[in-house]
């Protein structure tokens, strides 16, 4: 396998963005990427597009060759891949793959989604969609919430977790977002008292636990090593891409205090990195509601089984802490735009890398990503280091 | 929809299956298996939605929760409307029924 390097990153805000379609988002993104990295369309060989729920929020699907045409990508395949809420990480790592077995020296990898103009209970009833219907388990009326909340409530009862570990996820990254002008609360802090007197949402999470529905774009520019010494800049060495399959059902999940998939995905990109969960200075997890943030500092090896909620209430993943944890606001802050989320935290990693983010952490040399898809069916690790 | 538990002849794992699918167990593969009723079973966790998708807008606020079998099978069952939610706990003993609308209903036996 070759090495391959990440040359270019571009995210639009994160939020309401009106009236904006997918298309337009993702174009954006993907020139952005383009002109980040300094290479035109004419040069791009493979496009990957990870979104989720285009074609039953808005109609539009074969959106892979919309966008290629829509940026003059004329040179080779564009595929479009569907993960749930893992789209973007797994348009990623196979733009990666694509580069690392030498198909291509660049590959543009996007990721987008628009949400907004649809009412919450369209977007929680196509967010169900991830789940596996034949298993029946929708048909209880599960939502995406619901699951987490299973989770969180049964990792309380076994590890004594509170909800004050989950109010501090919730409560470091709103701050975090006050420093990431792209960020969906960027300028809209909350207090302590909102987030634990905030309204049910599925119980024990409340509002503040879950992170809201988002439109949003972000892309990155992929390429070989040739390429990134050619291009010049800071190199952005991708050390690992992991993939992972797993449970799409709870019935078939070995735990309700782990997501199996994430524990195998991070200890293959720990091998492939040649480094350890101590190795990592900064990572950007899908926090998609804050208990999934506790199970996640336990599955990727920051700390032991059970002792995630007090690991978080130390000020470990704080700012200044030993290791930062979505600096950018993660998912329940910047925002949730679910194709786009997996790329987004490669734009983070890459800017926090270089040296050049919003607010930049006092050491990063190493940093991982960490996106899910559905009930942990899908998930990428990415590692990520300057070179 | 109705939904049916199948007992695994290989494994013994217990599998919902909606009515007239074929059976394969989601553990082993194996596709013989054999229809049981009057199971019972623990709750492992619950959740009580407060919002909830299109179809069950007029359900809030309900219950859901997983649920231990004997053998350490979970299924997922959505709490009978004659629940009070409030006294469902972790351990609470429930039998599980096949419903048309919920796939499987559960019917806590000290909590109504």
């Amino acid at each position: 396998m070759r090495k391959v390097y990440v040359a270019g990153v571009f995210s639009t805000p994160f939020g309401k963005l009106g009236d904006a379609s997918i298309k337009s988002l993702a174009i954006a993104a993907g020139i952005g990427a383009m002109a980040d990295a300094k290479v035109s369309s004419e040069a791009v060989e493979h496009l990957y597009f990870g979104n989720f729920a285009a074609g039953m929020l808005q109609g539009q699907k074969m959106l892979a060759a919309v966008v290629a045409s829509g940026l003059r990508l004329t040179l080779g395949p564009a595929t479009a891949v569907e993960g749930a809420c893992a789209s973007g990480g797994i348009a990623f790592h196979l733009a990666a793959l694509a580069v690392a077995t030498g198909q291509c020296d660049i590959a543009l990898a996007v990721g987008a989604e628009v949400m907004t103009g649809s009412t919450t209970e369209q977007v929680t009833n196509v967010l169900a969609s991830a789940m596996d219907q034949a298993s029946g388990e929708p048909l209880t009326g599960l939502t995406f919430a619901g699951f987490f909340s299973l989770l969180a409530r049964r990792h309380m009862a076994v590890y004594g977790t509170t909800m004050d570990h989950f109010a501090y996820v919730a409560k470091k990254n709103r701050d975090n977002a006050q420093y990431n002008p792209r960020a969906q609360f960027f300028g809209h802090p909350v207090t302590w008292e909102k987030i634990q007197q905030s309204r049910l949402i599925a119980e024990p999470l409340r509002l503040y636990d879950c992170c809201p529905i988002s439109d949003g774009a972000s892309a990155a520019i992929i390429v070989s090593e040739n390429v990134a010494k050619a291009l010049g800049g800071t190199m952005i060495e991708v050390l690992a891409s992991t993939q992972a399959a797993g449970p799409a059902a709870l019935q078939e999940m070995d735990s309700l205090t782990s997501l199996s998939a994430v524990r195998h995905a991070a200890q293959a990109a720990y091998e492939t990195a040649h480094v350890g969960p101590e190795d990592i200075d900064i990572a950007e997890v899908h926090d998609c509601f804050s208990a999934a943030e506790v199970i996640a500092m336990e599955d990727l090896g920051f700390c032991g089984p059970g002792e995630g909620g007090p690991y978080i209430a130390s000020g470990s993943t704080l700012w200044d802490g030993e290791r930062p944890v979505n600096l950018s606001g993660g998912l329940l802050s910047k925002g949730h735009p679910v194709g786009a989320t997996g790329l987004a935290q490669v734009y983070e990693v890459v800017q926090q890398l270089r040296g050049t983010a919003d607010r930049p952490a006092r050491r990063a040399r190493i940093g991982l990503t960490h996106n899910v898809g559905g009930t942990g069916g899908a998930v990428v690790i990415n590692i990520l280091a300057r070179t | 929809m109705n939904y049916v538990l199948y007992a695994c002849q290989r494994c013994h794992k217990i599998s919902a299956v909606a009515e007239g699918a074929p059976f394969h167990c989601w553990a082993c593969q194996s596709t013989e298996g054999t229809m049981i009723e009057n199971v019972s079973g623990t709750v492992e966790s619950f959740t009580v939605l407060h919002v909830a998708p299109l179809h069950y807008l007029d359900d809030i606020p309900y219950g859901v929760a997983t649920v231990l079998l004997n053998n350490q099978v979970r299924v997922v069952g959505r709490l009978s409307r004659f629940t009070d939610l409030d006294r469902v706990t972790i351990g609470t003993v429930v039998h599980i029924s096949p419903d048309e609308r919920y796939g499987l209903v559960l019917h806590p036996l000290d909590a109504r």
